[in-house]
C-alpha cells in the first residue's frame, strides 16, 4: 500500500499533467482552425485547375506528356504524409499501417517511400524500409513552397524513370473526430482525373495546347500535393485535439480515484490515533 | 454602363479577388494583353507582371502576379496565379 506521502506526490504530478494536457489541447484546437481555413482555401484553386485541365485533355486528345501517360510499373514511389511530433493519437499510426500494409503487400524493392514528417521516416527506418527522401522540421503551416519542392523532385525522379508511378498516402480531414486514409495516384497525372469536363472545345490557346498543357501539369500536381499536405496538417490538430481531450479526461479520474484513496488512507490514520489516544487514557485510569 | 464580367483571381493558397470587372489587362506569355465583356474562350499562360483590372463602377485594382493562367469562358474570367502581391 503506497504511503500518505507517495499518494499526495502522485496527485500533485497527475494534476500538473492534466494542466499540460488540457493546454495542449487547446493549442491543437486554435491551430485546427487556422489549419482548416487554409485547407478550405485551396479549394477553388484546386476545382478551376482540374476542371481546365480536362477541358485541355477534352479539347485536344492528342496532348502528350510524360507526366501524363502511364507506363509500365516497375518501381512505385509512395509518399506519405505523417507528422514530426507525436502526442497526436493514431494520426501516425494510421499512416503507418497502411504504408506497412502497401510496402509488404508488393514484391521486396518494387516499392519505395518518400516520407514527410520525423515520425513517419523513424518508423521506417527503424524497420529497414527503403527511405528514398524524407522531409522533416516541417512548417507549422501547410507551404505551398514545400509543395513545390517536393513536387518538383518526385517529377524529376519520375522523368528520369527511377520510378515509374507515385501513389500518395495521407490523412483526410472528414471533421474534428472523424479522419480517413486516403490513397491516390499523384503520377502519372491523368490516372484518376482525366474524367469527361464541360469542354469549351474551341478555345484559343495561346501560345498553343501543349505549351499550356505542359505548364499546367506540374501546377496540378503541386496543387494536389499542397491540398494533401494542407489536409493533413489538419487532420494531424484534430488528432491531437482528441487525443489530448481524452488524456485530460483521464488524468481527472486518476486524480479522483487517487483523491478518494488518500482520504480514506488519512481517516484510517487518525482513527487509529484516537483509538490509541482512547486507549492510552483508559489505562491510566 | 460598360458590360461587365466576372473575374475570380485564385492562387493555390486562397481566393484573392472575386469581383465584377469592366477590363483586365494581364502579362501574357506572348506579351500584354486585354480583355472586355464577351470575349471569345481564351486559355493563356501568364508571366511575371502586373495585373490590372477596371471594376464595374470605374475604380481601378492592380497586383503582382508570377506566372500562372488566364481562362475565360462563358463571360467569366478566371486567373490561375502562382503567387500574387
Amino acid at each position: 500500500m503506497a504511503s500518505l506521502k507517495d499518494l499526495r506526490r502522485r496527485i500533485r504530478a497527475t494534476k500538473s499533467m492534466q494542466q499540460i494536457f488540457k493546454a495542449m489541447e487547446m493549442v491543437a484546437a486554435a491551430k485546427l482552425r487556422r489549419a482548416q481555413q487554409r485547407a478550405q482555401a485551396s479549394g477553388p484553386y484546386s476545382k478551376k485547375i482540374s476542371a481546365m485541365l480536362s477541358n485541355l485533355s477534352g479539347a485536344a486528345a492528342e496532348l502528350e506528356h510524360p507526366l501524363f501517360k502511364a507506363r509500365e510499373v516497375k518501381k512505385t514511389a509512395l509518399v506519405l504524409i505523417t507528422a514530426d511530433r507525436g502526442f497526436a493519437g493514431t494520426y501516425n499510426t494510421a499512416v503507418l499501417r497502411a504504408a506497412e500494409a502497401r510496402l509488404k503487400g508488393s514484391p521486396e524493392g518494387s516499392v519505395t517511400t518518400v516520407v514527410v514528417g520525423r515520425k513517419g521516416r523513424d518508423y521506417l527506418r527503424r524497420r529497414g524500409y527503403p527511405v528514398l527522401a524524407a522531409y522533416t522540421d516541417l512548417p507549422g503551416e501547410a507551404s505551398l513552397e514545400l509543395a513545390r519542392q517536393i513536387t518538383n523532385e518526385l517529377t524529376e525522379l519520375y522523368l528520369k524513370g527511377e520510378v515509374d508511378r507515385v501513389e500518395i498516402l495521407y490523412t483526410h480531414f472528414v471533421n474534428a473526430i472523424t479522419r480517413k486514409i486516403t490513397a491516390e495516384t499523384f503520377l502519372p497525372i491523368g490516372a484518376d482525373t482525366a474524367a469527361e469536363g464541360p469542354s469549351d472545345a474551341g478555345a484559343i490557346f495561346e501560345p498553343n495546347a501543349e505549351a499550356i498543357f505542359a505548364e499546367l501539369l506540374p501546377r496540378y500536381a503541386t496543387a494536389k500535393l499542397y491540398a494533401a499536405l494542407a489536409d493533413s496538417l489538419a487532420s494531424e490538430h484534430s488528432a491531437r485535439m482528441v487525443a489530448m481531450g481524452s488524456a485530460r479526461k483521464n488524468a481527472g479520474e486518476l486524480v479522483d480515484s487517487l483523491t478518494l484513496t488518500r482520504n480514506r488512507l488519512r481517516q484510517a490514520a487518525i482513527t487509529r490515533e484516537i483509538s490509541e489516544l482512547v486507549g492510552g487514557a483508559e489505562a491510566l485510569k | 454602363m460598360a458590360a461587365t464580367f466576372e473575374l475570380s483571381i485564385l492562387t493555390p493558397e486562397k481566393s484573392v479577388f472575386e469581383g465584377t470587372v469592366e477590363y483586365v489587362e494581364a502579362p501574357g506569355s506572348e506579351g500584354y494583353f486585354g480583355v472586355l465583356a464577351h470575349h471569345a474562350a481564351l486559355i493563356t499562360a501568364l508571366t511575371s507582371g502586373s495585373l490590372k483590372a477596371r471594376l464595374a463602377g470605374g475604380a481601378e485594382e492592380k497586383w503582382q502576379v508570377s506566372g500562372g493562367f488566364f481562362e475565360v469562358s462563358n463571360n467569366k474570367a478566371t486567373v490561375l496565379a502562382d503567387g500574387v502581391s
